[in-house]
């Protein structure tokens, strides 16, 4: 244990994750070239990532944040994840202060992003798992036997001690679910879990992260550009345009919202979520 | 903090192992040659072995090959640590496995001392080549073996570590690594009194040598190693170790604190 609660402590029935209000800005520094002289001056530029966001993650819940890039999604999930300081807000994980008490938070949590980083490529799965393990505090007979149900649960275990440099794309996503998993995280923030995979492995994560919420009481927060993923997966959708909050609710919640423009309804059919996302940013912009 | 240690240890060791499996080691062992080959060159078929009695006066009476073989030895420890610290970091982030690192709850320190662990076994190799290297070019090497030797070369890897923390937040804010490191690590070769003694150089050079824990360390080093002087006969070469040694810490640490801030938002903002 790294982090002991600052101020209020844990509170067993508030069993979510709460943000409220978080804005994120950033100062970026742009040189400007001068009429004369070899130097160009720096100005500064305030960088409003995300503008004011308010969110709930309840446990064995599964919450979509979906919107264009850009929109404000990854920075939001590393306020959530403690990566990074919120500018402003509060942010709350089980009662707990997570800007005070980033340590105890980070034992908490996990972050799975899709791609093929956040692994040593020179390490095996084990040795990735068992080094990953380690910076959370576990060891010994503890660790083996958690690194062992991992590679089982994302059916590496006989790929276990074959180098990552060597795995194929959707072998290194199923390895990053496992490391994601390692320190058995109460909260887990899946930025697009599914990118680039095939449909099959796709759906075998689909599941897995279904089963993580639904059967093992995780919460989840899952970014992705799938919104058929979005649909099958989660119970409550945020939609994010230019680092605010556009539209929420649940997947028939957010379609209904169509309904009262008759003119967007193109077939007899009712929208899918897409056209309901696509249209929602559009009206906003507009 | 020791399980992150060792585990860092262990990782980083596996990674160099598996990545250059002979050819590192090898490496190590000619470059570590090389540097004592050189200056054994320069000193019989340059200068003929003639030197004035002033070089003898500042290097208490040693030999030129016994003044570079100690010099050259305990530089090998400094440009290792202070690389393999320095870019630890950097080199996380290149390799994109650095957010997962920040994600976690584990302590810096213990991250970092990991990285030293498993360097200083590396550089052990290099120093034990040059070493080597300087007995069968005749470096009287006589007290290499003591409880003192060991104690001054353990002292100097904590100095060069405290040092190679401030350099780590340098090479993260300059998003740079061989500038850094080269311009640093020629300086330090130029003014830090491994090849000739620091008398040489210019009044000004001499106190800007001061400035980095070699200077001291390699002094009380040849100190040791040459005329088996006792520690508490070095106490204010030993001081200015650690003092430097705590300035770089302190810098180091408010700097990196910083560094690490604007990283994490520079980067994944």
């Amino acid at each position: 244990m790294y982090g002991a609660v600052k101020g209020r402590p844990e509170d067993q029935n508030a069993r979510k994750i709460i943000a409220q209000h978080l804005v994120k800005d950033y100062i970026l520094k742009e040189k400007i070239k001068e009429k004369s002289g070899l130097f160009g001056r720096k100005q500064k530029k305030v960088i409003h990532a995300v503008k004011d966001i308010s969110l709930e993650i309840p446990q064995k819940k599964i919450i979509g944040v979906l919107g264009i890039n850009g929109a404000g999604k990854t920075t939001t999930i590393r306020m959530l994840a403690s990566v990074i300081a919120p500018t402003s807000g509060s942010l709350t994980m089980n009662g707990v202060d997570a800007v005070k008490n980033h340590l105890w938070i980070k034992e908490r949590i996990n972050v799975i992003s899709g791609g093929e980083r956040n692994l040593y490529w020179r390490l095996t799965a084990k040795e990735n798992l068992r080094y990953f393990g380690s910076l959370y505090g576990l060891s010994g007979d503890d660790l083996d036997k958690r690194i062992t149900y991992l590679l089982r649960t994302v059916g590496l275990e006989e790929a276990a001690n074959v180098p990552v440099e060597r795995y194929s794309k959707g072998m290194k996503q199923r390895l990053q679910i496992a490391r994601g998993l390692i320190n058995d995280p109460i909260y887990l923030f899946m930025d697009e879990p599914t990118l680039g995979l095939d449909i099959v492995i796709a759906k075998e994560i689909r599941n897995l992260v279904s089963d993580l919420a639904h059967k093992e009481g995780r919460g989840i927060l899952l970014t992705t550009h799938y919104i058929s993923e979005a649909e099958e997966l989660c119970d409550y959708i945020y939609i994010l345009d230019k680092g605010r909050i556009i539209a929420e609710g649940t997947k028939e919640q957010l379609k209904g919202l169509l309904a009262y423009e008759p003119k967007v309804i193109t077939s007899v059919q009712e929208p899918s979520l897409e056209e309901a996302l696509i249209e929602i940013i559009n009206r906003c912009n507009s | 903090m020791w399980r992150v240690i060792i585990s860092t240890y262990r990782k980083n060791r596996i990674g160099i192992l598996r990545a250059v499996p002979w050819s590192f080691m090898v490496s190590r062992i000619v470059t570590g040659v090389t540097q004592i080959i050189f200056p054994y060159f320069m000193y019989h078929y340059f200068i003929h072995g003639n030197l004035n009695s002033e070089f003898h006066e500042y290097a208490n009476g040693a030999d030129y090959m016994t003044y570079v073989v100690l010099g050259s030895a305990l530089n090998v420890l400094a440009v290792s640590t202070l690389m393999n610290i320095g870019r630890a970091l950097i080199t996380e982030l290149r390799e994109g496995t650095l957010e997962t690192l920040l994600m976690t709850p584990m302590p810096r320190y213990a991250y970092f001392c990991g990285c030293l662990l498993e360097q200083t076994a590396r550089a052990l190799l290099e120093f034990g080549a040059v070493m080597a290297a300087g007995a069968l070019v005749g470096a009287d090497l006589g007290y290499l073996f003591s409880v003192r030797a060991a104690a001054v070369i353990l002292l100097a890897v904590f100095s060069f570590f405290c040092m190679g923390i401030a350099l780590s937040s340098l090479m993260l804010y300059t998003r740079d690594t061989y500038l850094t490191q080269n311009t640093l690590f020629i300086t330090m070769n130029l003014v830090c009194g491994i090849m000739y003694p620091i008398q040489y150089l210019p009044a000004g050079l001499q106190y800007a040598a001061q400035i980095f824990p070699l200077t001291p360390a390699v002094s009380l080093f040849r100190n040791v190693m040459i005329e088996n002087q006792s520690l508490s006969g070095n106490q204010l070469l030993i001081w200015q170790i650690i003092l430097l040694s705590g300035v770089y810490l302190l810098i180091g640490t408010v700097w990196y604190k910083e560094m690490e801030l604007k990283l994490v938002e520079s980067i994944f903002g």
